[in-house]
């Protein structure tokens, strides 16, 4: 492996030369940034070999028909559409592969498996749970589980080089500047810590809490929470014992949850995402050698700020909960002003790991390679919440639906606070609490004229308490990365990686990040992520000539080399 | 401060400047500076300030700041014939620590929501027509460049504009104004050395103001225009003999 550093004075790097005929496998393609990546690429570097995504099936659908449904369904697709350049650019070069991360040889046919084995020059691999309170079952088998199987993949590989995508947040609750490194045998805390040891203690506690939640008692409790649900009326569709499944599905998960969460707390990782990434990384490092891997590590990923056009964004992912709650009346933020908040707009990371992989396929590549903004251009969560307040000034000014919004909403400014200010989440929980109690008190033993109105308000005093405890669960996520470390991930190989064409150059520093966040993110949110949180119906695109990609077999592959 | 040319050295630059054969000499430009407050616009400096401090973060940060701007506004008015510096710098010192995302957002707002229905038309006219008989237009604003700065920028027929700046450090308005601030009595001095850049000929310029502090600077040109004059303006125009424009009313 070449020094890098060495390398930028030689020759800048062509992210076109190094991939062109390269061969990619992707996994994740369903997920936000693998699918912004697989349109980038298609997009803009039609040079580079066959592209196989390898996708689960799900009940009745294919891969293939799950990739054609992504390709004719999902906007990040519509501007390749719109050139007319998307069924050229996947003929005989774009392949679904049917398989599943987490079994033996991907859960592909051993046949395409073979294949594949001596095909592929570059793995790059994106699935994963990226839940922060995770079933641990779910988070070990797809995240830990997954990369492993993955590693064992490409140590078989005739030739196969490895592009993990993991997170900065691996670095969990530590602060100051993140190198780009890994301590294989560290946990955060800075315990001695062992990957495989770890998986075989998780895999302990799921079985131990697997037997618990399996005896009498347990299967007491969920029958009588099912009654008590049932006497509130809750799920008239459902009967009893069904009720009773469904409460001991939730109490397992939550006792997963909890596992893992605690597990995380006690190593130095803030949750069980940021755990099974960190175990993922360490797998991998001891499975494969140094020139076979890169572990790429963005920060927090969000709206495109250019491609596929500005402002898309996928799911609800991390600021978008927090950008709808500082929308509403919610005025006290739990965040650190001076804490650094990380985000990349998500075509500078493709961009990123466009440079990462023709990197690595070079070997001139660093075992860890860091993509985030703050390094180089900082924002700090105060400055995040003044625009976010501003932003929704200048949204409900507009587009305000009443006077009460375009006149008062509009000037409600969010601002950063801590725990302890009067009117922060868990003090109105408390208050909440505490007003339904006494309005509770009143409508049993208060006049009589009182006790009706007061049970009114008592039962909508619990349902905003219930409310602001969904609130305060979600803040408690979100807190270590908003409030409690001061981390600054370096980017060093991105930042000094000179690359030779401007449309894959990382330039974090030419983000206006006012406009960024309030004229293209905030836009981008409202448009692609709000309907997923309030239950409104998701933009899709309907192409006039839709596409339609071929599973990968063998005949597939000679039909394609025909063709070409 | 801006550098200031000594007179020595205002004797010694040439009053034409040649280029290409020395033989080919190149006519000095006229200037036409409107003064924005009273001449283009019917609100000043506190009426921004006003704003900026009305629609701060929060509501305790509100009331401060309009605080603030409040007890300004009798220096304002004591100072409105003489020297603007002090309650200029006073007007703006209430912005402290306001961010500086805060500033352009408010500025924006303020420039196309409450400027258009402060202007004066008369104004526009005049500027227009100095434009067409091929003045160089320049206009000079007490206001800070966020307030100001979006709506002079739309104005087709300004070739130049200056203001006032706050200072920002780290992302926040440190409420002090950059030197030279304008609105002082140092504006004599500026359209010296704005001559001297543009090679412009004084002597045929315009001025179009309509305060006392403006004095100096329309004594520098030949053709100064007291506009909606306030007492002091209107006197020494009177006494001077320069045209009075009224349109205000």
């Amino acid at each position: 492996m070449a020094d890098h550093g060495l390398q930028q004075l030689i020759a800048p790097l062509s992210v076109r030369r190094a991939l062109s005929g390269k061969n990619i496998l992707i996994t994740g393609a369903s997920g936000f940034l693998a699918k912004v990546w697989l349109a980038m690429i298609l997009h803009q570097l039609p040079e580079t070999g066959r592209i196989y995504v390898l996708m689960r099936r799900q009940g009745f659908a294919s891969a293939a028909a799950r990739l054609n449904h992504l390709l004719n369904t999902s906007p990040v697709f519509g501007p390749l559409h719109e050139s007319g350049k998307l069924a050229g650019v996947i003929k005989g070069r774009l392949f679904a592969v049917e398989g599943d991360v987490e079994a033996g040889c991907l859960g592909m046919d051993p046949l395409t498996c073979n294949q594949l084995l001596g095909e592929i020059d570059l793995f790059i691999h994106c699935a994963g749970v990226v839940s922060f309170d995770a079933d641990i079952r779910q988070a070990l088998g797809v995240n830990v589980e997954g990369a492993r199987q993955v590693g064992e993949f490409v140590r078989a590989s005739k030739r196969a080089k490895l592009l993990h995508v993991s997170t900065c947040f691996v670095a969990g609750m530590t602060d100051g500047e993140i190198p780009e490194s890994l301590e294989i045998n560290q946990s955060p805390s800075g315990a001695p810590f062992d990957a495989l040891d770890e998986i075989r203690h998780l895999r302990n506690e799921i079985t131990s809490v697997m037997e618990r939640h399996n005896e009498p008692w347990m299967i007491e409790r969920a029958q009588s929470r099912a009654e008590r649900a049932m006497a509130r009326g809750a799920h008239h569709d459902r009967s009893l014992e069904e009720q009773t499944a469904h409460e001991q599905r939730r109490l397992l998960e939550q006792d997963m949850t909890s596992v893992g969460m605690t597990r995380a707390q006690i190593l130095g990782w803030p949750n069980s995402y940021t755990l099974s990434k960190g175990m993922a990384e360490r797998v991998l490092a001891r499975m494969l050698p140094r020139e076979r891997l890169l572990i790429f590590r963005p920060a927090i990923v969000e709206s495109a700020l250019r491609f596929p056009f500005p402002g898309w964004n996928e799911g609800f992912n991390t600021s978008g909960p927090l950008i709808w709650l500082l929308g509403s009346w919610f005025r006290f933020f739990p965040g650190g002003a001076t804490v650094p908040f990380d985000i990349s707009p998500v075509d500078e990371v493709c961009r990123g790991m466009g440079i990462a992989a023709a990197a690595l396929l070079r070997g001139e590549h660093p075992l860890v390679a860091q993509c985030g903004s703050y390094h180089a251009n900082p924002l700090s969560v105060g400055r995040t919440v003044e625009l976010t307040a501003l932003g929704h000034r200048k949204y409900y000014r507009q587009h305000g639906e009443n006077w009460v919004e375009r006149w008062v909403l509009s000037r409600w400014d969010a601002a950063g606070a801590d725990e302890d200010h009067a009117l922060s989440v868990p003090r109105l929980r408390l208050y909440s609490h505490a007003a339904a109690g006494s309005l509770k008190g009143l409508s049993k033993s208060g006049p009589g004229w009182l006790r009706a109105p007061a049970s009114s308000l008592a039962k909508s005093l619990e349902s905003g308490e219930r409310n602001l405890a969904k609130i305060d669960r979600m803040l408690n996520l979100y807190k270590p990365f908003i409030n409690d470390h001061r981390q600054i991930f370096r980017t060093d190989f991105l930042l000094n990686t000179a690359v030779e064409e401007p449309e894959w150059r990382f330039d974090p520093m030419s983000i206006d990040w006012a406009h960024f966040w309030m004229d293209v993110h905030m836009p981008g949110v409202r448009r692609w992520c709000y309907p997923e949180l309030l239950g409104g119906k998701l933009e899709t695109i309907a192409p006039a000539q839709p596409v339609s990609v071929r599973e990968w077999s063998i005949a597939a592959g000679e039909a394609a080399e025909a063709a070409q | 401060m801006s550098v200031y040319f000594s007179p020595m050295e205002q004797s010694a630059a040439p009053s034409l400047v040649y280029s290409g054969t020395p033989s080919a000499p190149v006519q000095p430009v006229r200037l036409a500076i409107f003064r924005v407050e009273g001449v283009l616009l019917r609100r000043g400096v506190l009426s921004a300030s006003a704003y900026f401090a009305a629609n701060s973060a929060g509501f305790r940060e509100r009331l401060l700041r309009l605080g603030g701007v409040a007890l300004t506004a009798p220096m304002a008015v004591l100072t409105a014939q003489n020297d603007r510096t002090m309650s200029n710098r006073a007007a703006w010192a209430s912005l402290r620590g306001m961010s500086e995302d805060r500033l352009r957002v408010l500025g924006e707002e303020y420039a196309g929501g409450v400027l258009p229905n402060a202007v004066l038309p008369g104004g526009l006219d005049w500027l227009r027509k100095a434009r067409a008989d091929g003045f160089t237009v320049i206009a000079i604003s007490e206001n800070i460049s966020h307030a100001v700065g979006p709506w002079l920028s739309s104005l087709r027929d300004v070739d130049e504009w200056r203001c006032n700046h706050l200072e920002i450090r780290h992302g926040e308005a440190t409420g002090r104004l950059k030197d030279p601030v304008v609105g002082g009595h140092e504006s004599g001095e500026w359209i010296r050395i704005l001559a001297r850049e543009k090679n412009a000929d004084l002597s045929r310029s315009r001025v179009y103001a309509s305060a006392g502090p403006d004095l100096l600077l329309m004594s520098r040109v030949g053709f100064p225009c007291a506009v909606n004059p306030d007492f002091t303006l209107r006197r020494a125009a009177t006494e001077s003999g320069w045209p009075i424009m009224d349109y205000n009313s």
